[in-house]
């Protein structure tokens, strides 16, 4: 199958100079991907994101969706309704103060007819289970349900793939696990490519490819499973492992028979149960 | 005792019920307490009432003896003595300079220049922040981590008893989540602080706290120490709140059947104390 | 108070009035106003003010909220009436005592100005509790469009006003945080004369403008991601469409306000 979004060779500078904060980037995202990208701030993960649908255009190399490539203008609108973003606070990507008119705000753009946006609208909030909110004000929703409404509004425009910048940096927990299921959902049930950028490493166990960010380039890559077995490389980064994965690798490494791709607390429960 | 809440009840006018209801708990001098719960459980309103920012229906609130919750009280002493730092308190900054900041409250309490700058000194410090680097750099142009170190320091200048922490790392990355702890650690050493640290983070929470308050729905359904509310685990695990997951692994694994120590917070002391169980 | 500037004064009821196309009730307002300006009789106003009533009560609306919308302008009604009350001379002397006295024509200019500031206010409010404020936008939008061609951007007003409706509350919310967070540093706003309470402002404001451009520029980004470009080919989802009941309504209305303005 053809890649949905491919780089090739990105490099990106915010003063034009020699200063890149993305170097060589090469990859693709294959229709379907969950890719989770994770790495510090000034890692160069953001300024990955706003290449992908043309709201930064690459320094050096070049960005395609679908073919076609971020820096023709007449093909940037389609880039963008193809590669819809969600952006990390809950309060500043939602334009109108009824929930159903911002959901309408994307469809809208695109110059869709009146009865096929409120089709659109229903159906996003439905899937993002906001459908009995949708008379209601935005600022009167938590974190976690602005964030699903801004997710409809993106869903609303049809697109093939859900760029997520950091969703859940600003939500509590109980936001967080609303919007990562939501994420997880429309990835699995709806077939959409997911790129989902974070801080958080026990928030992308599920995904299918997860890409560590450092100075602008990759220096891991590959499955969690593959990922998360390199604690120490990931310590060594500062990043943060499932604490349990993080337990279970110490103990494989004191010599117990322990599969080192255990995430959850169940998991590792039962793996040292079964050691008897 | 440094600080004692006396049946506390607070509600807000265009809302019918409790934010809190019937709060009662003291804290002792250089205590490190955790306040936990989730969001609209009261712990917002809590420390508002704890400096003097909200003043609450009925009950009292009493710092090193005296009602803060009266009516002649100087409200600018009791903020002096407990400080409070707000969730993303980077979004408070204004000056020009990083100096000018910091040095805003203790500028407010009418200190003299000396004190003041000697006070800017040290907090800065505290918060691993060269003073002769950024006293002049405006505070808009640092990262997201300075600035929110800045912050920190401004509430520092105040030299106070107490200080509250709303969630001081929500929204850092993990390397700066990680130093700015330690910095906590450290300048509640250093500055002999009585610390209230409101966060998600049990890991966090039952690593460095004394006592945990748990609040829920405006109830303090618990005031205990990490170890004894280990053992409270169903309970919490039913208000949507746990304890880390290590210590979960530990819990279950003793209700498997295992006789293990299940008061253990830390990776590196589990993988001990399984191993130990195991190859006794 | 968060809701009210939310909402503006929108009460959701239902009924003719509010079911008519807010550019209809827009344009009657305009023609309240001029009619209320030209007529000058007492029968004039009496039928007006009969004209409000009845609008009031097919819109369902409960008359205590008509006076609540005059409450902030007492003040200034009731100082026109005592101003021309004890200034405009002419005719018969109604009451004297000492240097004060009220006559005639004082009177009568004086409720005659009183009512027609209470008309005014009283009609322009049942609009606002009758029409939401994203009807309100895109009527006004709809009715400025024409003027387009002479350079009105009314696309860009109608967008502003929404964008302002949607973030007011939250910078309000956010203005209370800052300034507790200030007073916890020990700030004081309360105390000092005008000079000193305008200089205590600044940890406010300056912290309220950051915090609005960094709004402004994330939501610039996030529209600009959902593909705006501008009013140039948007559609809207609840399109503005006269009915025959909205022309019907609105002339017979219009009418009926001409007539009042001419004959009486």
């Amino acid at each position: 199958m053809k890649p949905l979004i491919e780089l090739n060779d990105v490099s990106y500078s915010y003063n034009g100079e020699e200063d890149f904060v993305l170097k060589d980037i090469d990859l693709n995202i294959e229709p379907g991907e969950f890719v989770a990208i994770v790495g510090h701030n000034g890692s160069g993960k953001s300024t990955l994101a706003k290449l992908l649908n043309g709201l930064l255009l690459p320094s050096k190399g070049e960005v395609k969706v679908g073919g076609l490539s971020t820096t023709s203008q007449e093909e940037l609108w389609q880039i963008r309704q193809q590669v819809g973003m969600v952006f990390q606070s809950p309060d500043n990507q939602l334009v109108a103060n009824i929930v159903e008119e911002d959901v309408a705000f994307g469809p809208e753009n695109l110059g869709l007819p009146s009865e096929e946006i409120k089709a659109r609208v229903k159906e996003a909030l439905a899937l993002v289970g906001m459908k009995d909110f949708a008379r209601h004000a935005p600022h009167k929703l938590s974190g976690g349900q602005k964030q699903r409404v801004a997710i409809a509004g993106i869903i609303a425009m049809r697109p093939d793939c859900l760029v997520f910048d950091e969703p859940t940096a600003m939500l509590d927990p109980v936001g967080r696990k609303e919007v990562i299921k939501t994420v997880e959902d429309l990835n699995k049930n709806e077939g959409l490519s997911v790129v989902y950028i974070t801080h958080f490493m026990n928030e992308v166990v599920n995904a299918d490819r997860i890409l560590v960010f450092e100075e602008g380039e990759i220096v891991l890559s590959g499955s969690p499973k593959d990922v998360f077995t390199k604690v120490d490389e990931i310590k060594e980064l500062s990043l943060d492992v499932p604490q349990v994965t993080e337990l279970a690798y110490h103990l494989q490494n004191s010599g117990l028979d322990i599969d080192s791709d255990i995430f959850t607390v169940n998991r590792l429960v039962e793996a040292i149960c079964s050691l008897k | 005792m440094l600080i004692k809440v006396e049946s506390v009840t607070h509600q807000y006018d265009d809302m019918g019920e409790s934010v809190l209801n019937d709060i009662n708990f003291s804290i002792n001098k250089n205590e490190f307490i955790s306040l936990i719960g989730h969001t609209g459980s009261g712990k917002s309103t809590l420390v508002q009432i704890l400096n003097g920012l909200i003043k609450p229906i009925s009950g009292q609130v009493f710092l090193s003896g005296e009602d803060i919750t009266g009516k002649d009280v100087d409200l600018k002493k009791v903020r002096q003595q407990v400080g409070l730092v707000f969730q993303y308190p980077e979004h408070q900054l204004f000056e020009e300079t990083v100096y000018q900041d910091v040095a805003f409250g203790p500028k407010n309490l009418g200190l003299s220049e000396e004190t003041i700058e000697d006070r800017v000194k040290d907090s800065l410090k505290s918060v691993n922040l060269e003073y002769e680097e950024f006293k002049d750099r405006s505070p808009f142009k640092l990262s997201g981590g300075q600035q929110r170190r800045v912050a920190i320091a401004g509430v520092l200048a105040m030299r106070p008893k107490v200080l509250i922490l709303d969630e001081p790392t929500a929204g850092l990355d993990p390397r700066t989540r990680i130093e700015l702890m330690e910095e906590i650690i450290k300048f509640k050493e250093e500055f002999n602080l009585t610390i209230i640290l409101v966060s998600h983070r049990m890991e966090e929470v039952f690593q460095l706290a004394d006592r945990i308050l748990v609040l829920s729905e405006g109830q303090l359904v618990f005031n205990e120490s990490p170890t004894e509310l280990t053992s409270k685990y169903h309970q919490l695990q039913q208000l949507g709140l746990g304890v880390p997951e290590i210590t979960e692994v530990l819990v279950n694994l003793k209700e498997k059947g295992y006789d293990l120590n299940t008061n253990i917070f830390d990776i590196l002391s589990a993988k001990d104390e399984i191993i130990k169980v195991l190859r006794s | 108070m968060l809701n009210d500037i939310m909402l503006g004064q929108y009460l959701d009821r239902d009924s003719i009035v509010h079911s008519l196309d807010p550019r209809i009730k827009i344009l009657l307002v305009i023609l309240f106003i001029i009619v209320l300006f030209i007529s000058k009789t007492l029968l004039g106003y009496a039928v007006l003010g009969g004209f409000i009533i009845i609008s009031t009560l097919i819109a369902k609306i409960e008359f205590k909220y008509i006076l609540k919308s005059l409450k902030p302008l007492l003040f200034i009604i009731s100082l026109t009436l005592i101003i021309h009350l004890f200034l405009t001379k002419g005719g018969e002397v109604i009451w004297e005592w000492k240097f004060l006295s009220i006559e005639e024509k004082g009177l009568n200019l004086g409720l005659f100005m009183a009512a027609r500031l209470i008309f005014l206010i009283t009609f322009t409010s049942l609009l606002t509790l009758t029409t939401s404020p994203l009807e309100l936008t895109d009527g006004l939008e709809k009715l400025l469009n024409p003027f387009k061609r002479f350079g009105v951007p009314a696309h860009e007003l109608a967008m502003m006003m929404t964008i302002a409706l949607r973030f007011i509350p939250t910078l309000l919310e956010e203005s209370e945080k800052i300034l507790k967070a200030q007073k916890a540093r020990g700030a004081d706003f309360e105390s000092g004369n005008l000079i000193q309470k305008a200089k205590s402002l600044i940890p406010l404001l300056v912290p309220l403008f950051v915090s609005a451009f960094r709004r402004a520029d994330d939501l610039a980004l996030a529209m600009e991601a959902r593909c705006y470009r501008g009013g140039e080919g948007r559609t809207r989802m609840n399109e503005l469409h006269l009915s025959r009941a909205d022309y019907l309504i609105g002339g017979a209305t219009a009418i009926f306000l001409i007539f009042v303005a001419i004959l009486i």
